[in-house]
């Protein structure tokens, strides 16, 4: 069966309780992941959650810094919905698990006026399909926790959310492509990863004169992270470092 | 664990089909292979499986409509959607239309043959 990810909302907490009671769900929040992400990354727990709940600022965290702790709570999250058949409640769920066909995302909206117009013209039972991050938008202005619960639930029992090979694997892809990423955002803030099965590709920029050493080191860390089988390293040459490099 | 069972597979990459056969023959399942969907389709008029694995992409007739045919023949048929250009659309897609599971080529036999056990067990 699906695993129901809900977004902070004000009755987001009694709709997830409501979904676990019915099913018998697991559940967990926010919190618990930021406290295992915390203990797996050695990472003090504020720092996580300043870097998912505060805007940016200028004098505030580097971007760098902050997609790096965003990667640590990223791999937890995905290592909590290993676990199948549980709700979550909490932030960015929708973002940080995109493409996961078995996870259920939904956005409780706290309608007003105006969203209860767009809403209502779009949907006479206040619900929005929304595929490109969200699975279900429920307007909380016009729907009890009961009914939205219902409507949760309804979709849930959909064969379309059930679980899959497919879609597990993505789970564990997420979990360790977003661990590697962790590791590697040190090296090039716009390192990007993709993980399957086990092989890590893995595409940075660097100068051309540090490509050979850059791609062992990468290489070499990688292997030994957890769950690593084969590691792929691209590196592209960075135009910027190639240019200020003659200047030096 | 396998034995009494009948698959049939179907995917236009003969090697996919032949490898898939010699994965499962070896759990004692009596697998039945083709590379022309038609073929297939026309097999399952005739005979109920309790497996079908199909390849979503091919020329004249792709998976979902095997995966339509096989359920409308049989509603106790299991049928196993395998393709090498998996999105989440469209695996929802499918097990919409009540496949069973869907495997992201490339795969592994032991991967299939952990699959193909699970449909087995809810038989």
């Amino acid at each position: 069966m699906a695993v129901i990810t809900i977004s902070k909302a004000s009755m987001g907490k009694a709709v997830a309780d409501g979904i676990r009671r019915e099913f018998c769900y697991g559940y967990f929040d926010s919190d618990e992941v930021f406290l295992a992400a915390s203990k797996e990354f050695g990472v003090p727990e504020a720092k996580i959650r300043s870097a998912l709940q505060n805007a940016p600022t200028l004098w505030g965290m580097s971007s760098a810094t902050r997609q790096k702790l965003i990667s640590c709570y990223q791999s937890t999250l995905a290592k909590f919905l290993l676990r199948d058949n549980v709700v979550y409640y909490g932030p960015a769920g929708h973002l940080l698990i995109q493409g996961v066909s078995h996870a259920l995302k939904v956005l409780l909206w706290p309608g007003d006026n105006t969203t209860c117009n767009i809403i209502s013209s779009i949907s006479k039972h206040d619900v929005i399909n929304e595929e490109s991050l969200y699975d279900l938008v429920i307007d909380t202005g016009k729907t009890s926790v009961e009914e939205a619960v219902e409507i949760i639930s309804a979709h849930a029992l959909s064969t379309r959310y059930r679980t899959t090979t497919f879609s597990i694997n993505c789970v564990k892809n997420i979990a360790l492509s977003s661990k590697v990423k962790a590791a590697l955002i040190d090296v090039d803030h716009d390192v990007n990863v993709r993980a399957s099965g086990g092989n890590v590709y893995i595409h940075v920029r660097a100068a051309d004169r540090k490509r050979q050493k850059l791609t062992a080191a990468i290489s070499n860390m990688v292997k030994s992270i957890r769950d690593v089988v084969n590691v792929e390293v691209t590196v592209t040459e960075d135009i910027f470092q190639k240019y200020a490099g003659t200047y030096r | 664990m396998g034995k009494g069972y009948e698959v049939l597979i179907v995917d236009d990459e003969p090697i996919v089909g032949k490898q898939l056969r010699l994965a499962l023959s070896k759990d004692g399942y009596s697998v039945e292979t083709y590379t022309v969907p038609s073929d297939a389709l026309k097999r399952i008029d005739e005979k109920e499986f309790d497996i079908v694995v199909t390849d979503i992409r091919m020329d004249d007739v792709n998976g979902i409509e095997v995966l339509e045919r096989a359920l409308g023949r049989s509603g106790k048929t299991k049928v196993i959607m395998i393709t090498g250009f998996a999105m989440m659309e469209l695996v929802r897609y499918a097990m919409g239309k009540g496949a069973f599971d869907f495997l992201e080529k490339p795969f592994t036999p032991d991967d299939l043959r952990a699959a193909v056990g699970k449909a087995v067990g809810r038989h």
